[in-house]
């Protein structure tokens, strides 16, 4: 049978399962949806072409880190400082509270982009330190202390973003 | 939002659940991997047929001048025989390899040309009503 067809199965579950996590990952690093879309179509598209995921002894770390590398390699966006897109989400909030969820999001966009990566890492990509520690290629001690002090800024940003739009006046 | 310590402050954040990405082009990927494939086996195929037409015209073409260069002064002596003087058959003995190839072109050109047109004396002398 077609490699192709072997793997297809498995490489949609695959999507399926981490694409959420994938994007939003890769919209933190990118900032930009399009960008961000592309590179997890690129690896996907890749594994398709013929990796071969019996290798690989961490599937999901080893996803993250593909993406994080088709983004970083794109040059231009190493390059420029990327705009708050206030009209497309990155999240499906509950009970529908899009305030919420651009709170978050704008508060995530103000994190220090390694901290943000480690938060989002973390959080969405249910990933321990010491994978996020492999796929950033730093210690995994740095990944702890970079996520303890995202997370405080993280609350402390939605906090002052909620009272300010409780209080406009202040 | 309550000031909520880590834990559920993370349960919190989770809520939020990532939006999906847009569905992965499988089928249009497995489309046009398919059509690669039909082009490859088109090409290959194209170029068999190309390869055979090409031997076969190279075979059925006639060669007009012999390959082997050790011919190649006997056939021109053939192909213009002209009366065997002095000066042709220094010719042909200076292009010729060899001097059984000169004297075999010599054969050659007598045996295919000094009859056309002409009787033989045993016919003549049969046909003569005087003898």
């Amino acid at each position: 049978m077609h490699p192709f067809r072997d793997s297809r199965a498995e490489i949609e579950l695959l999507y399926s399962r981490h694409g959420p996590a994938l994007l939003l990952f890769a919209l933190a690093i990118a900032g930009d949806r399009g960008r961000a879309q592309d590179a997890l179509h690129q690896v996907f598209l890749r594994l398709l072409e013929g990796a071969d995921l019996h290798g690989i002894a961490d599937v999901k770390s080893y996803l993250f880190a593909s993406a994080r590398n088709a983004i970083l390699n794109d040059y231009r966006i190493q390059q420029r400082s990327v705009a708050f897109d206030e009209e497309s989400a990155w999240f499906e909030p509950p009970q529908r509270d899009y305030a919420a969820e651009m709170n978050l999001r704008r508060s995530l966009f103000a994190l220090p982009k390694d901290q943000r990566q480690v938060v989002i890492l973390h959080v969405w990509g249910e990933l321990t330190f010491l994978q996020i520690a492999g796929i950033l290629e730093i210690n995994s001690n740095t990944v702890a202390s970079r996520y303890r002090y995202g997370l405080a800024k993280l609350r402390e940003a939605m906090l002052a973003k909620e009272d300010s739009c409780a209080n406009p006046s202040r | 939002m309550p000031i909520l310590p880590d834990d559920q402050f993370e349960a919190y954040l989770r809520q939020f659940r990532p939006q999906p990405p847009e569905q992965l082009l499988l089928e249009m990927r497995e489309r046009s991997l398919g059509r690669l494939h039909a082009l490859k086996t088109w090409a290959a195929v194209a170029a068999l047929v190309i390869a055979a037409l090409l031997i076969q015209y190279l075979r059925a073409r006639p060669s007009s001048q012999p390959d082997d260069p050790a011919q190649r002064a006997t056939f021109a002596y053939v192909e213009n025989p002209g009366p065997l003087t002095i000066q042709s058959a220094r010719a042909l003995l200076m292009e010729a390899p060899s001097f059984d190839a000169a004297l075999n072109a010599v054969a050659i050109s007598s045996h295919s040309s000094s009859f056309s047109g002409k009787q033989s004396a045993v016919n003549a002398l049969s046909e003569d009503p005087k003898l």
